[in-house]
């Protein structure tokens, strides 16, 4: 699939966001786009704003250009103008997968490592989905880059579980945790997120 | 006659969109050691809009200042927008205006004089109007250009409108639609309609002065203007202030002209998304919330209007008297509740 190319260099705000959303409207769904962006500020805001409606973001720096990718998806606001961040779950079957480590379970470290890899790359098989997978705690490491995770994290948000990630437990870890993945949200979304759902697995 | 200067070439951000991230000023306030007084009755602790000190039993006095760069191309309009937002911090706080002095930086040898001359000419209209006068000023050599004004006021002691004065039960009252923030900027890359900006335009030169002599006919406790942390930062910053929760409609705010069409094309004002960092991790938004609406609730307000609260039964007798003192579109947009988890949440 071709990607399609947003040079907003040069630009001020607000307008590489209003060329940005152009181009996602003028996009088929899932296609890949690339906005190019010199003012950090910008940048900022345009990433804000993909994450905030659902899309994946991943950004690279080379000097003062910086190069955002992301795929619309199918359930952004050029389809529905609410923030799926804030929609709730639907149905009754609805659940919620929440990690709180970023080993599964309390065995060995090296057997914790093999299960989140293998719960998270079934997870996206899985059937009913989850409305949303819930990381906190050290959880948030699973999210960073450089985690062996990135991937089917990202796989998962594609297929339309909504990855939210404790901003808190992120700020915990420093300045040198970089979180291209996921949505970074708070205490109130995670739990408001729980509460409404039919069940949380917590493995 | 030659093209008069256009004064947006000088700015790329303008209007309160340029204040300092509130967040990172609130991290520098917090080393400073906060003075007390007796008669200091209003401080910054509460983020109110001026500084409040109680001269006898029945005078206080009511100093504040603002000043940025150009949110508009000419300068007798720009003059008049930046005076109307100064003097809106004296009638926020419920009082009436005495003095006011220009803040201007100004420089000389890039624009032609006249439009200094513009700028000062409005400043004085709109201080006229508030009952004011100018009584002297300062000016410097400065790029880009900057205007405001620092004004004095006065008001009775135990009539002062703070963002303090919220009680569960309240009914919330705005007085001017939101939107500036996004019509300026929607302007200057050419998305908004002319009639639309000029309204816009209009909306700022609006002074609060009819608002506020409302606010003190219906004993108003608790009230503010809605400048450039958006309606839900300054709603945040009454609602801790109080010790209530407020719950806003996003249904019932009123929007100017062309703003939400605007915020659909993505023109979304770089301090929208620095407000929304501000108000977060306090706030609720409904489920399902249409996205352009809540970035609009953040949107940075140019001289916008009043926010207060005020008992039930005023509501409609208030919403009333500032339609016909001249603010159409004012509405009641929400409700102050018992303190809960959040400063604000918003429903839709």
């Amino acid at each position: 699939m071709p990607t399609t190319l947003v040079d907003a260099r040069g630009q001020l705000c607000p307008k590489p966001l209003i060329l940005t959303k152009q181009a996602i409207k003028d996009s088929t769904p899932d296609a890949p786009i690339t906005v190019l962006v010199d003012n950090e500020t910008s940048c900022q805001n345009v990433e804000r704003f993909l994450r905030d409606n659902g899309m994946a973001v991943q950004t690279t720096r080379d000097g003062s250009i910086f190069t955002i990718r992301f795929a619309r998806n199918a359930n952004d606001m050029a389809a529905n103008d609410a923030s799926p961040a804030r929609l709730p779950p639907v149905g009754n079957a609805s659940y919620v997968v929440s990690l709180a480590s970023d080993t599964v379970g309390r065995g060995p470290p090296e057997l914790g490592a093999i299960l989140t890899k293998g719960l998270l790359e079934t997870l996206k098989a899985v059937s009913p989905a989850p409305s949303h997978l819930v990381l906190y705690s050290s959880g948030v490491l699973l999210a960073v880059d450089g985690s062996p995770h990135v991937d089917s994290l990202r796989t998962l948000e594609q297929r339309g579980i909504q990855v939210l990630i404790c901003g808190t437990c992120v700020d915990y870890y420093g300045k040198n945790v970089e979180i291209h993945v996921g949505t970074i949200s708070n205490m109130l979304t995670i739990l408001e997120v729980q509460a409404a759902a039919g069940k949380v697995i917590a493995p | 006659m030659t093209q008069p200067f256009d004064l947006l070439t000088t700015v790329e951000y303008g209007g309160c969109s340029a204040k300092l991230a509130p967040g990172l000023l609130a991290n520098v306030l917090r080393h400073l050691e906060r003075p007390t007084h007796p008669n200091l009755m209003v401080d910054i602790s509460t983020h109110d809009d001026a500084g409040v000190y109680r001269l006898d039993a029945e005078t206080a006095l009511i100093q504040t200042l603002d000043f940025f760069s150009p949110v508009c191309s000419d300068g007798r309009t720009f003059g008049r927008i930046a005076a109307a937002n100064a003097l809106s911090d004296v009638f926020a706080m419920g009082g009436r205006v005495l003095t006011a002095m220009n803040i201007v930086g100004f420089p000389a040898s890039r624009i032609p004089l006249e439009v200094l001359g513009e700028i000062l000419a409005g400043g004085q209209e709109k201080v006229a109007e508030a009952g004011g006068i100018i009584v002297g000023g300062h000016t410097i050599d400065d790029w880009p250009p900057k205007y405001g004004l620092s004004v004095t006021g006065v008001v009775h002691p135990e009539r002062v409108i703070t963002n303090a004065g919220l009680r569960a039960g309240m009914v919330m009252i705005l007085t001017k639609p939101i939107g500036t923030g996004t019509l300026v900027a929607g302007q200057r890359v050419g998305l908004a309609r002319d009639t639309d900006y000029l309204l816009a335009l209009a909306t700022m030169e609006q002074l609060n002065r009819a608002g506020a002599e409302t606010m003190q006919a219906l004993d108003v406790p608790a009230g503010t203007d809605i400048t450039g942390f958006g309606l839900l930062g300054h709603a945040m910053q009454m609602a801790d202030a109080s010790g209530v929760t407020l719950r806003i409609r996003a249904a019932d705010v009123p929007l100017l002209n062309g703003a939400y069409e605007l915020a659909e094309t993505g023109c979304l004002p770089g301090a929208m998304f620095r407000n929304l960092e501000y108000v977060e991790q306090k706030t609720r938004f409904a489920s399902g919330l249409d996205y352009s609406m809540k970035m609009l609730l953040l949107d940075p307000q140019t001289s916008g209007g009043l926010f207060f609260g005020v008992a039930p039964e005023k509501a409609q007798q208030a919403v009333q008297r500032l339609h016909e003192v001249g603010y159409a579109r004012a509405a009641v947009v929400g409700e102050a509740v018992t303190r809960g988890e959040c400063s604000i949440e918003v429903v839709r």
